[in-house]
């Protein structure tokens, strides 16, 4: 019994991820305007992104991969017995969707499961349901796994500004943390699939600080930390430094999140 | 056959490609994953580039080969569900050697199942609803005897268009945005692609502003909660359909009059249900009458659709620019301050203004501090006092507030910012003073920080800086100014330049609160 696994570009794939042959990848894609549109996380490197990103008027918007874009995934993978498919939240994106009917359209069975997370988060569930496979677990176990995984993942996340996600439709209940007068840098949470909102804070350093105390147990408790940031890699370190961890993992998050979130947005992942 | 589809794909691709701008404009909010006009066009484009200049050896070939393009093209939850349409109908057409009446009507079931069952909580008032009607219209005018395919297209196309623009009276999101849906509209567009196909005319292009207008009295019945929503069947029905349509359009509001056969089922808002019903009564039998008090209804609905306040602030503050953040930050404020103290009275009525059952106080003066602690006893609410002793200092505390939060959880964020501001404020001396070991003669800057006197200097932007050093000294995050009605801009520009200098770090907020006899309140964090 051989398990593969599907999942979108959003995951975040820790080193080596990419190179295993039991792990295909579908790409969303973002798009500068009308006429310009590039592949997540491969057509443009992460630093021109971000640069694009620092004009202030540079909205950029993004569409989920097409049902035939996963059906031509499952079929690559032939090889393998069963497929399990671990997508970006459903509320975040019509991913799922197009990744269930595409299970419908092919001649064998294919599990989708909602990660209801994205980028660290998604890529931590993907590394439980891997490391299961490695085990030898059998499909059943791998799946349990994934949604154990897919129950405990928990992102944090800080951003200079609420402005993306507020025009990107995305920014769930956190909504309650638009209009105040006078700036504030929230902390935000993905949890059950959307985001929430954590903590209001004023200034860098109160930002950093209630993020660190909320994720502090679960660095002492010795659980893997999956970084992540927007062209933000010295606010990672200090964040890293406060909790005491080295930073194992590091996530450079692409073009398709970092459209929805914006610039200088970093994080932590845990499960 | 395999030519007919590749003909009936390019014309309704050259349909929505001419509508495209159109379309997108009617996204209501931002949807996940682009423009409606532009998915529903790269799907289309897809099955184009796979059937054009190509021969397929039998209707079957041609039809999976389009269906499976559509479905690698399809972009958007609309193209999706475009290309479940596409690929419903053309599982019908792959069976058939002919292109008639029957085979048009059964590819738009074979369209509507699909679509359907591609979704996984179906929502009415979308595309799906728009293509459910077009081929119900496509199957009745078939039992009605109608076999001619320009005319069976034709009457689908209508009911399309007419089911376009009653889709805000199903969705309210729609119905909010005052536009009918995209994704329907673009199911309608591609209807009069196969339309002209079928005819062999051109195209029709509508006037934009014609069809995607909606039926403006329908939503505002809705809104306005008018009269009675009334339905009814007329079974039996003997007389003119159309004059008793007219009759019962005329009669009220989101008028709905649907005939099959001698079954004519009726929905209308109006304000005289019995009046509609004698009328009807005297065409056939009434059955499965329904009359609701849609006035009634929203009353009972209007208290829990405002969500409760939980928890209140009320804020004693001063200055134009003041009063505005407080409110826009939620805030009940009370006109009052260092001079010109509120009263215990004046507070209390604030309190029972919030209509919340806890309050917060936000004294935001130390002379109000006492006042403030007396409200409780004037008032049902549950009241805190948080004893802010400037307006800076007020505005700080506010951002932990959140009024549908926990209350007890809220005050206690809201008293944990409060405990950790620095706070300070310049004013000038009313005369000659001696204060501890320092002179104080009258009309220099006097600057306090946390209620000490740490400055006396002869100028605003001195006195500011001599705060701002010590502030900065003892490390802060977010300094907070709050520029008042007697400080000139240069010298506010004097002080921003010189808190630069001492920090280039440090965040710096500037307001202009306007509040007389403080030049300048701060507040760090």
């Amino acid at each position: 019994m051989t398990t593969a696994i599907v999942t979108d570009s959003t995951t975040s794939l820790a080193p080596g991820v990419l190179e295993r042959p039991d792990v295909k990848v579908v790409p969303l894609t973002f798009h500068f305007g009308e006429d310009e549109t590039y592949t997540d996380k491969a057509d443009m490197s992460n630093e021109e992104f971000y640069e694009r990103l620092r004009d202030p008027d540079v909205f950029p918007t993004t569409a989920q991969p097409s049902p035939g874009a996963f059906v031509e995934a499952y079929e690559t993978l032939s090889d393998y017995d069963d497929i399990l498919v671990l997508t970006l939240s459903s509320k975040f994106s019509g991913t799922y969707d197009s990744a269930l009917q595409a299970a419908g359209l092919v001649d064998r069975p294919v599990h989708v499961l909602d990660g209801k997370s994205a980028e660290m988060g998604s890529g931590l569930i993907l590394l439980e349901a891997l490391r299961c496979i490695d085990e030898g677990g059998d499909f059943d176990e791998v799946r349990h796994i994934a949604k154990r995984a897919i129950g405990r993942a928990r992102v944090l996340f800080a951003v200079g500004t609420l402005e993306y996600l507020a025009k990107s439709g995305r920014i769930g209940r956190a909504q309650r943390l638009l209009g105040t007068a006078l700036d504030v840098r929230p902390v935000l949470e993905v949890a059950g699939g959307e985001i929430v909102p954590f903590k209001r804070t004023r200034g860098r350093r109160r930002q950093m600080a209630a993020i660190a105390e909320e994720v502090r147990p679960a660095a002492e408790a010795g659980r893997t930390l999956y970084f992540g940031h927007i062209g933000a890699p010295e606010l990672l370190s200090e964040l890293a430094e406060q909790l005491g961890v080295e930073e194992e993992l590091i996530a450079e998050i692409g073009g398709v999140v970092g459209s929805h979130v914006g610039l200088g947005a970093y994080g932590v992942a845990h499960l | 056959m395999a030519i007919e589809v590749a003909y009936m794909v390019a014309v309704a691709h050259a349909a929505v490609k001419a509508q495209v701008a159109r379309i997108n404009d009617l996204n209501v909010y931002p949807v996940p994953d682009g423009d409606t006009g532009t998915n529903m066009l790269l799907t289309l484009e897809s099955a184009l580039n796979e059937t054009s200049d190509k021969s397929y050896d039998c209707p079957e070939e041609a039809s999976k080969a389009c269906a499976r393009a559509a479905l690698m093209g399809a972009r958007g939850n609309s193209g999706v569900i475009l290309s479940q349409m596409i690929r419903g109908a053309c599982e019908v057409l792959a069976d058939r050697n002919s292109f008639d009446a029957e085979t048009f009507a059964a590819g738009l079931d074979g369209a509507r199942e699909r679509a359907y069952s591609s979704v996984r909580e179906p929502v009415e008032g979308t595309m799906l609803t728009v293509i459910k009607d077009a081929a119900h219209a496509a199957r009745e005018a078939l039992e009605r005897g109608d076999t001619d395919l320009p005319s069976v297209a034709g009457a689908a196309r209508q009911a399309a268009h007419d089911s376009v623009r009653r889709t805000p009276e199903l969705l309210a999101v729609l119905r909010e945005a005052g536009v009918v849906d995209a994704g329907g509209l673009g199911v309608a567009v591609v209807l009069d692609g196969v339309y002209a196909c079928v005819t062999g005319q051109e195209i029709e292009v509508p006037e934009a502003g014609e069809d995607d207008a909606p039926d403006l009295e329908a939503i505002h019945a809705r809104e306005e909660a008018w009269g009675y929503c009334t339905e009814f069947l007329v079974d039996g029905f003997d007389g003119d359909v159309e004059e008793f349509k007219e009759r019962v359009y005329a009669s009220g509001r989101s008028v709905l009059v649907v005939a099959q056969d001698d079954v004519v089922k009726v929905h209308v808002h109006t304000q005289d249900p019995g009046g509609a019903l004698s009328y009807a009564g005297g065409f056939g039998r009434l059955a499965g009458v329904k009359v609701d008090d849609m006035e009634a209804q929203i009353r009972s609905r209007e208290p829990e659709e405002r969500p409760a306040t939980r928890l209140g602030v009320v804020a004693a503050s001063r200055g134009e620019g003041n009063r505005a953040l407080f409110e826009q930050m939620g805030a009940v404020v009370v006109e009052g301050g260092q001079g010109e103290n509120p009263s215990a009275a004046d507070l209390a009525r604030a309190v029972e203004q919030t209509g919340a059952p806890a309050v917060v106080v936000l004294p935001n003066n130390k002379n109000i501090v006492p006042t403030a602690e007396q409200v409780g006893g004037l008032v049902e609410a549950k009241t805190h006092v948080l004893p802010t002793t400037n307006i800076a200092a007020g505005l700080a505390v506010m951002v932990g507030y959140d009024p549908e939060g926990e209350p007890d959880e809220v005050v206690e964020e809201m008293c944990e910012i409060s405990d950790s501001l620095r706070v300070a404020e310049i004013s000038r001396a009313v005369r000659d003073a001696r204060v501890g070991d320092r002179e104080v003669p009258e009309g220099s800057y006097i600057g306090f920080l946390d209620g000490d006197l740490m400055a006396v200097e002869d100028g605003a932007c001195e006195t500011a800086l001599a705060l701002a050093k010590k502030i900065v000294g003892d490390g802060a995050d977010v300094l907070t100014l709050l520029k008042g009605e007697e400080l000139a801009e240069a010298e506010l520009d004097g002080i921003l330049d010189g808190i630069r200098d001492l920090d280039d770090l440090i965040e710096v907020e500037v307001r202009d609160g306007g509040q007389p006899l403080y030049p300048l309140q701060m507040v760090a964090e």
